[in-house]
């Protein structure tokens, strides 16, 4: 009866799947090397940092009660401590390679890893 | 059915639906499968069953009073924004789908389609709210996961029903 999978059920896991896949590609190719973070709050872009080995920064951003505490380290960067209630930017962890981002939607803060830079280490031929 | 009796179902449902919610935020699935924001969406199971049994505007009433609740419980003002897009979202893609209910769709398959809608409903009001397309990043994550999760709440759903029918329940 209704539990019983039809034909129909596999082409809406294939539409997902395929979907999932078609949003994933321009992630993909983004390069991972010459760093830049940047933090936007809305819409305004609150601080753009230029990411390097040994470079360390806390950044504290405010929303109503609500404070966000972005730590960089490095190469990397993460949210090192937030009191809102959900936590979501905390759980996402520490980012590392370009196109990765954390959002804190209670704040709408939004921190981003661009590669600025596209040239190539080497090419294998 | 009489009037009364879908009024009572409707409040019966979003009770449920609230219930489900608080106890699906106890067990912190996020610890378990890293992703952020990750969650089982068992108020799916209500929206889905309310969507066979009742009227669509009853649904939807169903669904806005579960969001509205569940965001005066537990969430913020930009969640309940998130989830109403989302939930409304996935009960018009649940509804379109139930027409080929049998023929070409299970239960469990509509299921999982209703999720990954959820998902793509709340991307689109994060899009709106942070104004910035960078969110989309999160979705495909988001999608491989409705399927076991839509999968999952859809097998609920599917037993639900099918003891309704085995009791001979005339709701």
């Amino acid at each position: 009866m209704q539990g019983k999978l039809r034909w129909g059920d596999f082409v809406i896991c294939a539409v997902v799947l395929a979907l999932a896949g078609l949003i994933t590609l321009p992630f993909l190719f983004q390069p991972s090397d010459s760093l830049t973070c940047e933090i936007k709050q809305g819409d305004t872009v609150v601080k753009t940092i230029r990411l390097a080995d040994g470079y360390q920064d806390t950044i504290t951003l405010t929303a109503g009660d609500i404070t966000n505490v972005i730590e960089v380290d490095g190469k990397s960067v993460r949210f090192a401590s937030s009191n809102c209630p959900d936590q979501v930017c905390v759980h996402t962890g520490t980012l590392t390679r370009a196109g990765q981002m954390a959002v804190c939607l209670p704040t709408r803060v939004v921190v981003r890893l661009i590669g600025e830079d596209t040239t190539v280490d080497a090419v294998a031929r | 059915m009489k009037t009364s009796k879908r009024v009572a179902l409707c409040g019966l449902l979003v009770a449920a639906a609230l219930v489900l919610s608080l106890v699906e935020h106890m067990f912190p699935l996020q610890a378990a499968v890293p992703v952020p924001g990750i969650k089982l969406g068992l108020a799916n199971v209500v929206t889905l069953f309310a969507l066979t049994r009742l009227r669509l505007r009853e649904t939807v009433a169903v669904v806005v009073v579960r969001v509205i609740l569940s965001s005066v419980f537990m969430g913020s003002v930009t969640a309940f924004l998130f989830s109403l897009f989302g939930g409304l979202l996935s009960m018009l893609v649940m509804r379109v789908l139930l027409y080929g209910l049998g023929r070409c769709f299970s239960i469990p398959g509509i299921s999982i389609a209703g999720a990954a809608a959820h998902d793509i409903g709340q991307i689109g009001a994060a899009i709106l709210v942070l104004g910035t397309v960078d969110v989309v990043g999160y979705l495909p994550f988001l999608l491989v996961l409705s399927i076991p999760m839509g999968f999952a709440t859809g097998l609920v759903c599917a037993a639900v029903l099918g003891h309704l029918k085995k009791i001979n329940m005339e709701i």
